[in-house]
């Protein structure tokens, strides 16, 4: 099929679809003859985007997904509310909008994959059945990667790399911090979730501490040599909080071996530190669901084939966002609805006998470094003569150095206004 | 040569509070833009998918409901010229200058027309609004 008919039919298609199932969801291809079920487990970027896009596009399939909770606290938007300049509450979102399109959404959690009777399990005892199944369950902790770091340890110094609880234990206990006291952040080594993320935080931490406790400080120990957006990143310092953050990397000793989180000691190769705060952000792995199918084959991260997220290990199974490789792409929020439309594309025309269209992605990651200056990096993606997600020469790249205020302003109200945005996109 | 001018709605509306702040960048409200004749062509079979990623920054019709310009009033020639404009670097802009430098002519063709095509559908027609009355 090519593409104009594929794009093309939409009229004809929607009138095939009944007003009403199409009312408010507008398909571009709507895949009305489509029939199955399609279970998305995980309700965060990647999969709530997968189950309303499905459902847009072929309202004749069965879409079940399931969240682990009633609510979704995005990572995005959470370094704000450590800042202390928004609250938890809004980052949090409900399904309502994702039933109302007519997705099942059901709370449990996911916890063995039977892919050889196209079966999943879930802890409240449930067994859902699927023709497609897709994963988009993010990420997990490597535990002990760090010596000393585990799930108790993360109690004293937190991670905050998930948001939710995480988020307010690390808030409040900047929040409880003296003035003058010494925040240590560590950031891993690559690929990990988000990778201008850490130094977002350091930024609104900053915010936070210039604001209120002004004769602090904040030390990044690095385990790697630079970052994303560095540049930006420190020219934004030198202008907004001169003298506050300090950032090592691996090469000058930033790589942190192990904690003791009941003296609150850091290590790392060459120093120890004792801040009043530590926030380890610990390495990462795909959530260990994928493991009861094997999908990662004993790798941190799964492989998929880039133009379907169809896994490359076990058919019939998609999975995207954080917890595959996906070429060139950075693991975001963005990218993982990126990846979820594409995914949504490929599993209706599967469903239906049709050849999936052919891919493209925009990712665009906004960090602030105070709530009224904002950077951003920017890439639109295809596939390449491997099948392997690339960026098109000659676009994206990150914000201008030595931007006006203006331009920094402007791009702080573009990055709420892409929050509300991708959310309302995602769970409507 | 042609002369496009951002749709009032925009302008006047959620957005006014940020527009006159960004100046220059964003809103252009009087833009003159060469506009191009590319056809269809190798672009053509991309741009399908490339158009739903729209939807994460300017919403699925075109609106946000946060600070992102509304789009949803171009029509196919405007926003053709828009993001020819962002390409080539006539019109300034804070990120679309950077996402715009992917695409050809004939990719900007078919996106214009398949988003406002879709954005269309969404709004209904004036024909079809009647038809439901
Ligand atoms: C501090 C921070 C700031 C960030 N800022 C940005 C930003 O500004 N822009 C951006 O684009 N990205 C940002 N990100 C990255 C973004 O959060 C992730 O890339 C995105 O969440 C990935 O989507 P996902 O669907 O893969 O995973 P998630 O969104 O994490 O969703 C996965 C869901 O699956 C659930 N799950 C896992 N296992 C199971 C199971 N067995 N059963 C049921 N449910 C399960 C999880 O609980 C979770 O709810 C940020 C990340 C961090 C940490």
């Amino acid at each position: 099929m090519t593409t104009s008919e594929y794009f093309g039919t939409r009229r004809d298609l929607l009138k095939l679809a009944g007003a009403t199932a199409v009312a408010g969801t507008l398909a571009d291809h709507v895949f009305a003859e489509a029939r199955g079920s399609v279970v998305v487990v995980g309700g965060g970027f990647g999969g709530a985007t997968c189950s309303r896009y499905i459902r847009r596009l072929a309202p004749g399939l069965d879409v079940t997904l399931v969240a682990r909770s009633k609510n979704f606290v995005t990572c995005p938007f959470s370094n704000m509310v450590i800042g202390g300049i928004r609250e938890l509450a809004s980052v949090t979102h409900g399904y309502d909008g994702l039933r109302r399109a007519g997705v099942t959404v059901v709370h449990d959690e996911a916890v063995a994959i039977d892919a050889g009777n196209n079966g999943i399990q879930l802890s409240g005892g449930d067994r859902l059945s699927y023709d497609r199944l897709v994963l988009s369950p993010g990420i997990d902790i490597k535990w002990a990667a760090i010596d000393g770091y585990d799930e108790e340890a993360a109690q004293r110094m937190p991670h905050a790399w998930i948001a939710g609880s995480q988020t307010r234990l690390l808030r409040d206990q900047l929040g409880a911090m003296e003035d003058g006291g010494l925040v240590v952040m560590a950031a891993p080594a690559n690929p990990f979730r988000c990778p201008p993320g850490p130094y977002e935080r350091a930024s609104l931490i900053a915010s936070y501490l210039h604001q209120h406790k002004p004769r602090s400080k904040l030390l990044i120990l690095d385990s790697k040599d630079g970052f994303s957006k560095q540049g930006l990143f420190r020219e934004g310092w030198e202008r907004l909080y001169p003298g506050l953050i300090e950032w090592v990397g691996f090469s000058e000793g930033g790589n942190v071996v192990a904690v003791e989180p009941d003296t609150m000691t850091v290590h790392t190769d060459f120093d120890t530190f004792r801040p009043d705060v530590a926030n380890i952000i610990p390495p990462q792995r795909s959530a260990r669901l994928v493991d009861t199918a094997d999908l990662a084959e004993g790798d941190d991260w799964c492989s998929v084939d880039q133009r379907t997220f169809e896994s490359r290990v076990v058919p019939n199974i998609h999975v995207l966002g954080d917890a595959i490789i996906a070429g060139a792409m950075p693991k975001s929020g963005f990218s993982a609805n990126s990846q979820a439309k594409v995914c949504a594309h490929a599993i209706v025309s599967l469903l239906a006998g049709e050849d999936p269209p052919e891919p493209a992605f925009i990712n665009t990651c906004y960090s602030l470094l105070k709530g009224d200056y904002g950077i951003s990096v920017a890439a639109v993606y295809r596939l390449d003569e491997n099948g392997e997600i690339a960026s098109i020469p000659g676009s994206g790249g990150v914000s201008p150095s030595n931007a006006t205020d203006e331009f920094r302003q402007a791009e702080a109200e573009f990055a709420k206004g892409w929050y509300a945005s991708i959310t309302a996109d995602m769970f409507g | 040569m042609k002369t496009y001018r951002w749709p009032s709605k925009t302008a006047a509306g959620r957005n006014s509070v940020i527009l006159p702040r960004i100046g220059n960048w964003l809103a252009p409200l009087l833009v003159s833009v060469a506009m191009s004749a590319g056809g269809a062509g190798a672009g053509e079979s991309w741009t399908g998918l490339l158009a739903e990623m729209c939807a994460a920054c300017h919403g699925q019709t075109g609106k946000s409901p946060g600070s992102v310009p509304d789009i949803s009033e171009l029509d196919a020639q405007a926003m053709q010229a828009f993001l020819t404009g962002f390409r080539d670097g006539d019109i300034e802009a804070t990120v679309m200058d950077r996402i715009a430098k992917a695409l050809s002519d004939s990719d900007i063709k078919a996106l214009s027309r398949i988003l406002t095509e879709n954005w269309q559908l969404l709004h209904g027609t004036p024909d079809e609004e009647n038809d439901n009355q």
